[in-house]
């Protein structure tokens, strides 16, 4: 049987691919990664977004053969021996959660956000974050929780 | 109440039935009234006097509200919790509530620790699955979840301590009244200290002699009242916390999905298989009969990931029955609800002016991020199920109804949801994933995706409100004087079989009669303002979109266009809408958060060019809110409406978590933006357009205003209040009156970019 083999969280991963299933559902279903969240499944939420070979992907809309060899962060493999990222500390500093849902999603869109502008304004927030959706509203502080890692950084 | 003249029919055109609903309805306040009777008595015909003398029955709403009813229900089975003090001198805390995100475990952990004496940190919270014992106390919903909690759990834990406090002084041979706690210690004064674990073992069950306990005075707090994190942030931030699809309590629970049909309604004809059944990973296909209530379902599929499942169900080969509801659209619901609503009263023709018209509202999805989900294992004549329940025990009851099973045979296990705004109030994926997990014989995790959720889920009913205020001028240099105000919805049945109905039907008295929405209605609407006679009356009819409370229920809407009305009465009498509703304001709580924001807000402000404030105010769930707005439009069909600043005033009589509450708030004020400005489900021939947040396009960031100001109002002796709505249609109405204000438009439809692009 044909298999593909990548990283997940640093740790390799082979898994049987006699089907095109979505990255989401290896990572959730196979896998027992559950960080990532089904939210919509065809991309527009943004409640799955993930780090595929260092940039931000939506899983569920990742084929399995585009997966083969690459490395895949998830918002489990964000934390560094137990010491969160500072947008991790940021966003519980802020309390910004609600139901939780979405936030992985968020914090992973937010981490590469002040990778590439390490000090966003107002408006680059919202562009960079208007794709993900929070449906408790948790967006004003979102915007206060980067800010916070910004400065912390 | 004043008094008021007999009660008199009205006469003329008012429909069959309409003496009898009118019990409901009217109500006559303060000296306003005796303006209408003798401009009535002084100026009119005998017919035009009757239709004015109306029976001056009070707003229900003024005297019992729906906290009254949900607190008197479910009072009885409060004083029962468990806390156990385990022998690592921790805290294991069950709370008979449902957390959806609102905050409840982190403010019930609060009110442990404060009236314990332990540290919030020492505290490990889960949820209660469904216990029969509990009945209507084990229901979250209509923002009571505090209000409940405050006395029995304050009183609970007090007692706990008192035992506690009691077992350390027979320890140290000393009298309780020279013990101390503190971390989870008792202390004698000579230092000598002993742990709690060492003293109890804490409670579980009944325990109604703790209504005589004494908790702390609220001058001793350390910890209520002051912001906390939630206690699960950082479970939150590093993908800890388990949703129901994240379990894996039942290991060979798997995937399911289940194909519906095209329109509403629609069942299975019959369906081919074959190629599904033969692609990867598919372990199971059968279809899914309808529910004992008769809601439709469909095929479902079992597979080894949901991605397989659904390739496998996009694979069927289904044919359907029509659905029931094929010919119908929004615009036949439209005229149909016209069609059975009761016209406002007439107006006095001569010496009196009006204002008012017609509001509708579109359906409008709940769309939580977390679809409803629920693991189902049904073997050997029980039933267990891990889903977000805010009802279990009518959960619990309904899969026991459909299943052919007693309800102790089936466990309901409530686990932590990624959202509801009502959604959740009903169980729709917990009794179908039971149902499935009997046919196919094995566990399964059942998800609805987002595009079933959008189109086949619940939904707040799409409503029609005709309002009309009547007033007389100014006259000899007087005020301007409110007669009346009207209120006439008329909305397709809001399905309330979700649990609450039962206990609170039988407190009801005469509301017994009455669907149970009517209660509901009456015991949520009310007119905040001394407006003389005024009358608030629903109308419903049955439609096919199944439905569900939206956050606020009722008032999302309704109290929504009575504030619209309020400003364009204040605006037609010449007086600034500030000081029209300080000046006719019924409630000084009220007055005191409106006063709150026109200061902290700056109301009157000079604004630049197509930019407005806006007010709105709100008393429900014994709370008070008060929003204004402040919005900027662009006169551009591509550019929507931007809401730039909110500030927002709430009394609460006493807030247990600022931080949290201050998140319920900003959260409202998303919703109402979202429903005011931007989105809403459509109806066409039977089937919801809309399938996902594509185009079901609820509040991104860079629709919400980065300068947002909440503002509490301190704390005034009464138990603290319901919050989780209520800042919905304060928000809904201070961001449409400034919409109004800066546009000159009228707004009648919602949302506000479908129907007036220019705005």
């Amino acid at each position: 049987m044909p298999e593909i083999t990548f990283n997940v969280n640093n740790e390799p991963v082979t898994i049987d691919a006699d089907n095109d299933d979505e990255l989401l559902y290896l990572l959730r279903d196979r896998l027992g990664v559950y960080g990532p969240k089904y939210g919509c499944g065809v991309g527009v939420c943004g409640a799955c977004t993930i780090f595929q070979d260092g940039e931000l992907a939506r899983p569920c809309i990742v084929p399995m053969s585009e997966v083969d060899g690459a490395s895949i962060t998830t918002i489990e493999g964000l934390a560094v021996d137990d010491v969160l990222h500072p947008v991790q500390q940021a966003w519980i500093d802020k309390d910004v959660a609600q139901c939780g849902y979405c936030q992985a999603g968020q914090i992973m869109t937010a981490v590469k956000l002040l990778e590439r502008n390490p000090n966003p304004s107002n408006r680059d927030i919202d562009e960079a974050m208007s794709d993900n959706i929070c449906r408790c509203g948790t967006y004003h502080r979102i915007r206060k929780a980067i800010k916070r890692a910004a400065n912390s950084s | 109440m004043d008094t008021a003249p007999p009660q008199t029919e009205p006469t003329g055109t008012a429909p069959p039935g309409f003496g009898r609903r009118r019990f409901f309805g009217f109500v006559a306040k303060g000296s306003a009234f005796a303006v209408a009777l003798r401009i009535g008595a002084d100026g009119f015909a005998p017919d035009e006097a009757s239709a004015q003398a109306l029976p001056p029955i009070p707003e229900f709403a003024d005297e019992v509200d729906l906290t009254d009813l949900l607190l008197l229900s479910g009072d009885p089975y409060y004083y029962d919790y468990r806390i156990e003090i385990t022998a690592d001198n921790r805290v294991r805390f069950e709370v008979p509530r449902m957390e959806v995100g609102q905050g409840i475990v982190t403010a019930a952990v609060m009110i442990v620790a404060e009236e314990l004496d332990v540290r919030v940190g020492t505290i490990d919270a889960t949820l209660s699955p469904a216990e029969l014992r509990r009945q209507t106390g084990q229901i979250t919903g209509g923002s009571h979840a505090i209000t409940s909690l405050w006395d029995p759990l304050r009183k609970v834990t007090a007692a706990l301590r008192a035992v506690i406090v009691n077992a350390a002084a027979t320890e140290f041979g000393i009298s309780p009244s020279d013990v101390t706690t503190r971390n989870g210690r008792a202390f004698a004064p000579d230092g000598r200290r002993v742990r709690y674990s060492a003293l109890s073992q804490g409670v579980e069950g009944r325990n109604d002699a703790a209504r005589l306990a004494t908790p702390k005075d609220p001058s001793q707090y350390r910890i209520v009242g002051r912001s906390r994190t939630r206690t699960d942030a950082r479970d939150i931030v590093t993908g800890k916390v388990k949703y129901a699809m994240d379990l894996d309590v039942v290991p060979d629970a798997m995937p399911t999905v289940v194909a519906r049909p095209p329109t509403l309604g629609g069942t299975v004809a019959s369906f081919d298989d074959t190629a599904a059944r033969a692609l990867p990973g598919v372990m199971d296909v059968a279809e899914v009969p309808t529910d004992v209530e008769g809601a439709s379902s469909g095929v479902a599929v079992v597979a080894r990931s949901f991605g397989e499942a659904f390739r496998a169900r996009d694979a069927l080969v289904i044919e359907w029955n029509a659905g029931t509801a094929e010919d119908t659209s929004d615009d036949d619901i439209i005229d149909e609800l016209r069609a059975i609503n009761l016209p406002t009263l007439p107006t006095i023709p001569i010496l009196t002016e009006s204002v008012g018209g017609e509001f509708i509202f579109p359906y409008m999805a709940h769309a939580p991020m977390e679809t409803m989900t629920a693991v189902a294992d049904v073997s050997g004549g029980t039933a267990r199920v891990w889903t977000g329940a805010k009802n279990p025990i009518a959960t619990q009851s309904k899969i026991a109804r459909d299943l052919g099973m007693l309800p102790t045979d089936v466990e309901v296990n409530v686990i932590q949801c990624g959202g509801s705004f009502g959604r959740r109030l009903f169980f729709d994926a917990a009794v179908e994933a039971a149902r499935i997990s009997s046919i196919v014989g094995r566990a399964i995790k059942l998800m609805f995706t987002r595009q079933e959720d959008t189109k086949f889920g619940r939904a707040r009913p799409l409503s029609l409100h005709n309002v009309q205020a009547t007033y007389t001028p100014g006259l000899l240099g007087g005020d301007p004087t409110i007669l009346s105000f009207d209120h006439r919805a008329a909305t397709p049945e809001l399905d309330l079989r979700h649990g609450f109905g039962d206990g609170i039907t039988a407190l009801g008295g005469e509301f017994a009669a009455y669907p149970f929405s009517q209660t509901i209605w009456h015991t949520t609407q009310l007119i905040q303002y001394d407006f003389g006679a005024t009358s608030l009356l629903l109308n419903e009819k049955k439609f096919a979109v199944p439905t569900s409370s939206w956050r606020g229920i009722y008032s999302g809407t309704a109290a929504v266009a009575n504030e619209v009305i309020v400003d364009e009465l204040a605006r037609a009498v010449g007086e600034d809408e500030f000081d029209f509703r300080m000046r006719t304001l019924d409630d000084e709580r009220t007055k005191g958060v409106l006063q709150k924001v026109a200061d902290e807000g700056d109301w009157g402000r000079s604004m630049g060019a197509r930019r407005a404030q806006g007010l709105g105010v709100h008393k429900e769930y014994k709370s008070r809110a008060a929003v204004l707005a402040e919005v900027r439009y662009f006169n551009d069909p591509d550019r929507e409406l931007k809401v730039t600043k909110l500030v927002v005033a709430l009394d609460v009589n006493r807030v247990v978590n600022p931080r949290g509450l201050e998140a319920q708030v900003i959260s409202a004020a998303t919703d109402a933006i979202s429903y005011i400005i931007r989105t809403g489900l459509h109806l066409d021939n039977g089937a919801i357009r809309e399938s996902s947040y594509g185009d079901f396009e609820i509040a991104r960031m860079n629709n919400t205003p980065s300068n947002i100001k909440v503002h509490f109002m301190p704390p005034n002796g009464d138990t603290p209040g319901g919050a989780g709505e209520l800042v919905v249609p304060a928000a809904a109405a201070a961001i449409t009156n400034a919409f109004a204000r800066a546009t000159g438009i009228q707004p009648r439809r919602f949302p506000l970019r479908d129907f007036y692009p220019e705005g």
